[in-house]
């Protein structure tokens, strides 16, 4: 699951997580924070499980399990889980339908978690209908329709969230709405002084202060500052040791400043913790930036072999990285273009660009990559597709203006593609 | 762009994988943890051995481990128990490598019956240097350096 939206569902069960005994900062300050936050949702699923059976009508308790469920299976990926919690949601939601948020809440998280997002959606739409009022279920649906692409209808809905863009339920999602606006920075205020709230707050789990360091370290990452990136992200990992998703981000971070053999020692220290297709990506690219192509072969065969039997959705992730490598090409644009019809959002409209011109079809390109670009997302691999496509079909203005752009938010923003564009800008020399 | 999709990928789409660290002290004594799947180890247990005590998951893993030192001789596993930790299960084997795990070829197969996706991520921790090992469907044993 993008682990923002977790955070946001943690959030918003807050208080009722709180009650359950979900970890206080402040106590026992001599264990592990991995540890102790793993074995408190153990002994509070064992706990909801027991009352889950000894009372069948149970929505609350049905409600919490599966909240509990859903945060295990971002911990651990666990399939199961991910089942579970839309299981005991759905039965919540059975039990009781009205005045159940929490169950209505975690429904829609284990979808979007799954990548149903249309499903989520309608879910998310009718809770608003029937309370109109409901900020945390505004920025829900807000946050799906930036999934979906719908982004006259999130910046509607975000705009009218911006007195509350303080508040825990809503602050994450808004962020995420600035950022895909174009608005990075004031993302990243917005980011900075929710954390820092939540750092003065007196139930604060270090998972979710990890939460927040790690979106600003990778807001940080992606816009050319390492500098604030690396205490962010050593920040995250000082609060999770041993997190994969930091480990990653952090080796990604190592990777496209030049130190392959750091990035390697981080995604193999990520596959201690749990399989993860960002560690094999990150694996297989350091290992060909050293130079190691049988071990970069390695990773990205158990990489197509690990979301090969991918039930929901195309993965997108594993569609750039085989058209960076021009790898099956044709079946990428086919599945990129046939997602379009139910998410246009700029990422899927950019991978959709990026396989067309992989595919030689630069006129069917441009106006992809046009339309990704539109929004104005301050994103240097946007900028850098469209600015290749642009210089194909012969529009040396716009593909220089789109080059210096991408490594203008980031000059290191790929550990080969960022040499590349300086080189296609030098090479056309000045306006 | 790239952090927004590979933040959305692992739980959009179920992964099947172990994790496995074999453990090489002083001496060649071997140690060998199985992280695995509740769900999952149970369901290939119970296809394989018809039940699922520790004599059942004791057989189980030592069908699909195998380790040989350099000579090609087998390391005999000695079961050392089970711990089930929330949706993960613990399996330990111990075992010994008399002439130290270099040149040795490792399999683990686990689970990969059951599924075709299936990745086994296997750490090899000892004096002389750690190596990490990927299992896949169909992969012949590998050999250390």
């Amino acid at each position: 699951m993008k682990w923002w939206i977790l955070a946001g569902i943690v959030a918003g069960l807050g208080g009722a997580l709180h009650h359950a005994g979900w970890p206080a900062s402040s106590a026992q300050a001599a264990e592990p924070p991995r540890r102790r936050a793993a074995e408190v949702r153990e002994q509070d699923i064992a706990f909801y499980e027991a009352r889950a059976a000894r009372d069948r009508y149970g929505a609350r308790d049905r409600a919490m399990l599966a909240a509990l469920y859903l945060d295990r299976s971002r911990a651990t990926g666990s399939e199961g889980d991910l089942r579970r919690a839309e299981t005991l949601a759905r039965a919540s939601l059975g039990t009781r339908h009205a005045r159940n948020d929490g169950a209505a809440a975690v429904l829609a998280s284990a979808l979007m978690a799954q990548h149903r997002f249309p499903e989520a959606y309608d879910l998310t739409a009718a809770r608003l209908d029937a309370d109109p009022t409901d900020a945390v279920t505004r920025a829900t649906l807000g946050e799906i329709a930036l999934e979906l692409g719908r982004y006259a209808e999130a910046d509607r809905l975000f705009a009218s969230l911006t007195l509350l863009r303080g508040t825990s339920g809503v602050g994450p999602r808004y962020a995420r709405w600035l950022e895909l606006s174009g608005r990075s920075g004031e993302a990243r205020e917005l980011l900075h002084a929710l954390r820092d709230s939540l750092a003065a707050g007196f139930r604060t789990s270090p998972e979710q202060l990890a939460w927040y360091d790690l979106r600003l370290g990778e807001l940080a990452a992606h816009h050319g500052r390492p500098d604030l990136a690396r205490p962010a992200l050593a920040r995250a990992l000082a609060s999770l040791p041993g997190d994969p998703r930091v480990l990653v981000a952090l080796g990604q971070l190592e990777l496209r400043t030049g130190h392959p053999d750091r990035a390697r020692d981080l995604g193999i220290r990520a596959l201690d913790q749990r399989l993860d297709p960002a560690a094999l990506i990150l694996l297989a690219e350091a290992a060909e930036a050293s130079g190691d192509s049988a071990a970069a072969r390695r990773y990205a065969r158990a990489l197509e072999v690990a979301v090969s039997q991918a039930g929901n959705g195309f993965h997108r992730a594993w569609g750039l990285f085989l058209l960076d490598h021009g790898q099956r090409v044709a079946e990428m644009r086919t599945r990129a273009t046939a997602e379009l019809g139910s998410r246009r959002d700029v990422h899927g409209l950019d991978l959709a660009a990026w396989a067309a011109f992989r595919a030689g079809d630069a006129a069917a390109a441009a106006p992809l990559a046009e339309e990704a670009l539109r929004r104005g997302v301050e994103d240097a691999t946007l900028f850098y597709h469209g600015g290749r496509i642009a210089l194909v079909m012969g529009d040396t203005a716009t593909a220089r203006h789109r080059l210096a752009e991408a490594l203008a938010i980031d000059p290191a923003f790929h550990y080969r593609q960022a040499a590349e564009a300086r080189s296609l800008l030098a090479r056309l020399g000045p306006r | 762009m790239r952090a927004a999709l590979l933040a959305m990928v692992l739980a959009a789409h179920p992964l099947h994988s172990t994790h496995t660290e074999v453990r090489e002290a002083a001496g060649g004594r071997l140690t060998v943890t199985v992280r695995a799947f509740t769900e999952d180890l149970r369901a290939a247990v119970v296809r394989q051995q018809g039940g699922l005590g520790d004599s059942s998951l004791a057989r189980y893993a030592r069908s699909r481990i195998d380790v040989r030192e350099a000579g090609g001789t087998g390391i005999p596993w000695t079961w050392a128990g089970v711990r089930v930790d929330g949706e993960m299960t613990f399996l330990t084997l111990t075992g010994e490598a008399r002439r130290g795990l270099s040149g040795a070829t490792v399999r683990q197969e686990m689970l990969m019956e059951l599924f075709a996706d299936q990745v086994n991520v296997v750490q090899i921790r000892r004096p002389g240097g750690d190596a990490s090992l990927l299992f896949l469907p169909g992969d012949r044993p590998k050999t250390l350096p």
